[in-house]
């Protein structure tokens, strides 16, 4: 990929740029200008942003804001893993022969330690999902709010940089494999006292996930799309690994926690990413727990995989409920995997039907 | 906690329906099970015309078998047919309102409501 001035006008394939920005003055001048020149060449532009950064550059774009679609990042990505599919791959796909441009900011101050983890794994992702795509991508960072390491990861899985409206190459960009390989060596964590069952059929798992989360409260449709991401997690294990499995539950500050282990191996990078053709049966199960999920985080290696959930409580500081898988073959047990559903209250009083769904 | 590591032998049963063209089915279609369902549904919706599926006694339904379900009812549909879905789990529905809703291809004919499995 090369950077020039004029790349807008002349680029092929994907155009995936990091914008790093200190204040809303320079948030607003490198988004709106990048907005207003992709609405020049009369190509779709999607913004998704964060709490009130969309009023911002709505207000900014004034009369142009009308031609622009706007999307809640904090609701569609609140599970980094659902950009690529629900954001990305929906615009593109909803304008074919087309540059689709978007404007996306994944990553924010109030995001956890596991979900910086897998907004940076995404932005990896994004450089093989899309490769051959007509699409451009910006994605503003905000270097005052995030961790020092903000800066070093944007540069290792853009492509280019965008700055004051010039975009130059990102000097520390990383074949998206390496990011990746890093990532998934760094291990999750998992209390001594965590339950755990081990498992030969799905049902077994799914039935002492229910006792587990209808125990702690769980409302219907949440304990609902629960089963669903748990079966699908299992199940992919059951039908790729044929070996012993284990699932671990425990509750951590608010949270509910549930880690799936098998000795399988995801190969492919982008399952659970992109949706199959319509005509294939299958190949939808890790999309739909990423859409179910909050957090997914797949941790997946020769020895195993675990496939971790949590679920957030956005009216309370601390929600949280995981599911991981691990691995338990004659190898070390690994990690694969952890997913994070929609929000719930942990609390089992009545009232938490209140949550919002 | 160790699991019973066996598989009831009622997991899934599969019968025909006795009113109409189609199928009874009750337990859970998971990874273990899906299968035996996808392969009585392919036979059964081999044939033309209207086909039904109760499902009243389906407690769960995985993403794999809900799939063979809505591309049983487009088949069915470009042959002039309809997939007829009683008393659908949870599971089902859900998985088809984050997968297909608002494809406009496709229609699924739910009768039945039911509470909580």
């Amino acid at each position: 990929v090369t950077a020039t001035p004029s790349r807008e006008r002349s680029d092929t394939g994907l155009v995936h740029e990091a914008m790093p920005y200190r204040d809303d003055r320079e948030f607003l001048e490198g988004t709106v200008g990048y907005v207003r020149a992709a609405l020049a060449s009369s190509r779709p532009v999607l913004v998704e942003l964060p709490a009130g950064r969309n009023e911002l550059v709505r207000g900014a774009l004034g009369e142009d804001a009308p031609r622009v679609r706007f999307g809640d990042m904090a609701e569609h990505g609140r599970n980094p893993a659902r950009i690529i599919p629900a954001v990305l791959h929906d615009f593109a796909a909803a304008h074919p022969g087309r540059r689709a441009v978007v404007v996306a900011e994944p990553l924010w101050a109030s995001r956890s330690a596991v979900e910086y983890e897998v907004c940076i794994e995404h932005e990896a992702l994004v450089n093989l999902a899309f490769a051959d795509k007509e699409l451009s991508i910006l994605c503003p960072y905000n270097l005052t709010d995030l961790p020092a390491q903000a800066l070093a990861d944007l540069g290792r899985t853009h492509p280019a940089l965008r700055e004051r409206g010039t975009s130059r190459l990102s000097m520390g960009y990383t074949d998206p494999h390496t990011v990746l390989d890093t990532i998934a060596a760094l291990q999750p964590e998992t209390p001594a006292n965590a339950e755990r069952l081990d498992y030969s059929f799905v049902a077994e798992a799914r039935h002492a996930v229910k006792e587990w989360g209808t125990h702690a409260g769980l409302p219907a449709a949440r304990l609902t799309d629960l089963l669903i991401a748990v079966s699908e997690v299992s199940g992919n294990s059951v039908a790729h690994a044929g070996a012993a499995e284990s699932i671990l539950f425990w509750q951590e500050a608010g949270s509910l926690v549930f880690e799936i282990r098998d000795g399988g191996h995801i190969r492919d990078l982008l399952a659970g990413r992109l949706p199959p053709p319509d005509e294939q049966e299958s190949g939808r199960g890790l999309l739909m727990v990423n859409l179910l999920c909050d957090l997914v985080q797949i941790k997946t290696g020769p020895s195993g995989t675990a496939l971790g959930h949590r679920d957030s409580d956005v009216d309370g500081p601390a929600g949280h409920r995981a599911i991981a898988g691990r691995a338990a073959g004659p190898a070390p047990p690994r990690p694969n995997a952890r997913l994070r559903p929609r929000p719930w209250s942990p609390s089992p009083r009545p009232e938490t039907s209140s949550v919002r769904p | 906690m160790e699991g019973t590591g066996t598989m009831p032998t009622d997991a899934l049963t599969i019968a025909s329906l006795r009113d109409s063209v189609g199928l009874k089915i009750a337990g859970e279609v998971d990874a273990d099970t899906r299968e035996q369902f996808m392969q009585a549904l392919a036979q059964t919706v081999g044939s033309n015309g209207d086909t039904a599926l109760d499902l009243g006694g389906v407690s769960f339904m995985d993403t794999h078998s809900v799939t063979a379900v809505v591309q049983c009812a487009k088949r069915l549909h470009e042959e002039g047919g309809r997939l007829i879905v009683r008393q659908p789990p949870d599971s089902l529905r859900r998985i088809f309102e984050l997968l297909w809703e608002g494809d406009r291809g496709l229609r699924l004919y739910v009768s039945g409501e039911r509470g909580e499995p």
